[in-house]
């Protein structure tokens, strides 16, 4: 989901600049000292995901995993992802330094959207917890298809046209980052689920209990 | 209906990859162009438009199924090949005068008008050149042919490598090293 330099017009990218940073300002107020390895950890996966091709369908496709960094650091994701992004776009020249700011609306509102929507689900039953997980997943890269049909919209054709022409590239990737996802909050909730989104508060602590019959 | 708009979208589509380049070269005066997304697949279907030094819009058209898309320029000069895939996909290539040169300027008869009508003012060019001299121009002419292949070489790597990789998760590591120092430094004081 990266724009490459030179598609957007200025406002459009000073706009995005300044939300962007706005953005960050509040993720690193909210990330509190305890999450910020996890927040680095969560940002060297994002950086790397981006280098795994999806070959399906008729595109090149690549993973974003925008949607378990959202869910597991809310508004911190917008720091995470925007150093991510800035190391992805100096080293493999994806995206580029000028359309940063867009290219982290792009990734980072529909995390924070997701951790909204995902976040409180994440410690009911373990049925409602992997359909959560496999939403967030999806949701994620489908706003953020919606997001880039935005920024897209005042340069290119129409909004519609090009978010559906990037949402139907992308089906692959959805199905595969539900199932990731998924995958990941079903591990965190078997072997550590203080680090799920929301654990002092859940509302029903009693689904939570660790497998009995291990060890 | 939407089943429609979806399969036309897969098919219009070609990639949505992260980059997109454009590279061209000339060929008896036809400027023949190959665009490529990383990883390899060519670019279908996608617009081209092609300016001049002064940003002009000269002509525009779409790549074929093999990415490629070919023009005659209406003159020999410096072209801006400007790569159009769709969805935020952009790709540049500046195709320079000089590979014009040795078949629109100087092939041949552009020399002999200069000899016919030598005044004063030119004797070297009427001289043929000494051997030394010929391996030089050959070397010069060599590369300039090649520049752009090597261009094109050192573009086709662009795959990142394996040190790019850790290259950034050390970035990372040494960024959360740094904001944990910070934060500390204010917890403390």
């Amino acid at each position: 989901m990266h724009i490459s330099e030179g598609v957007l017009s200025g406002p459009v990218l000073l706009t995005g600049g300044v939300l962007a940073a706005a953005g960050t300002a509040v993720g690193l107020k909210q990330l509190d000292y305890d999450h910020i390895a996890r927040a680095g950890l969560l940002a060297a996966a994002f950086f790397v995901a981006s280098l795994i091709h999806v070959p399906i369908g008729p595109s090149s496709i690549h993973l974003i995993l925008n949607g378990i960094v959202g869910l597991l650091l809310g508004w911190g994701a917008f720091p995470a992802i925007v150093v991510a992004l800035l190391l992805q776009g100096i080293l493999f020249q994806y995206g580029g330094l000028t359309t940063l700011g867009v290219n982290t609306l792009i990734m980072a509102v529909p995390a924070v959207i997701c951790y909204y929507l995902f976040a409180p689900l994440v410690h009911r039953r373990r049925k409602i917890a992997l359909a959560a997980a496999f939403g967030c997943g999806l949701v994620s890269i489908l706003l953020g298809a919606v997001v880039a049909g935005a920024a897209l919209m005042f340069t290119e054709e129409n909004f519609l046209e090009v978010t559906v022409l990037i949402i139907s590239a992308h089906i692959p990737v959805m199905v595969i980052e539900g199932v990731i996802t998924s995958f990941c909050v079903a591990f965190l909730i078997k072997v550590q689920p203080e680090l799920l989104p929301g654990y002092d508060r859940r509302p029903d602590p009693a689904p939570v209990e660790r497998d009995s019959d291990e060890s | 209906m939407a089943a429609i708009v979806l399969l036309t979208a897969i098919a219009a589509t070609s990639a949505w990859a992260h980059k997109v380049t454009v590279f061209a070269w000339v060929e008896d005066s036809t400027v023949h162009t190959q665009s490529k997304f990383s990883g390899g697949r060519s670019a279908k279907n996608a617009q081209i438009a092609v300016y001049n030094a002064a940003g002009e819009k000269l002509l525009e058209g779409r790549t074929d199924t093999q990415g490629r898309f070919a023009f005659t320029p209406p003159k020999p000069e410096t072209l801006r090949i400007v790569l159009m895939a769709g969805s935020g996909h952009r790709g540049e290539w500046t195709l320079a005068a000089e590979a014009f040169a040795p078949t629109a300027a100087h092939a041949g008869a552009p020399l002999e008008a200069t000899t016919s009508d030598a005044h004063a003012t030119t004797p070297p060019a009427a001289v043929p050149p000494k051997d030394d001299e010929l391996q030089a121009m050959i070397e010069a002419a060599l590369d300039k042919k090649l520049a752009p292949v090597l261009r094109r070489l050192e573009v086709q790597e662009q795959g990142p490598a394996l040190k790019d990789v850790f290259g950034g998760i050390g970035y990372i590591v040494g960024i959360v090293g740094l904001v944990a120092y910070l934060r500390s430094r204010r917890k403390s004081g």
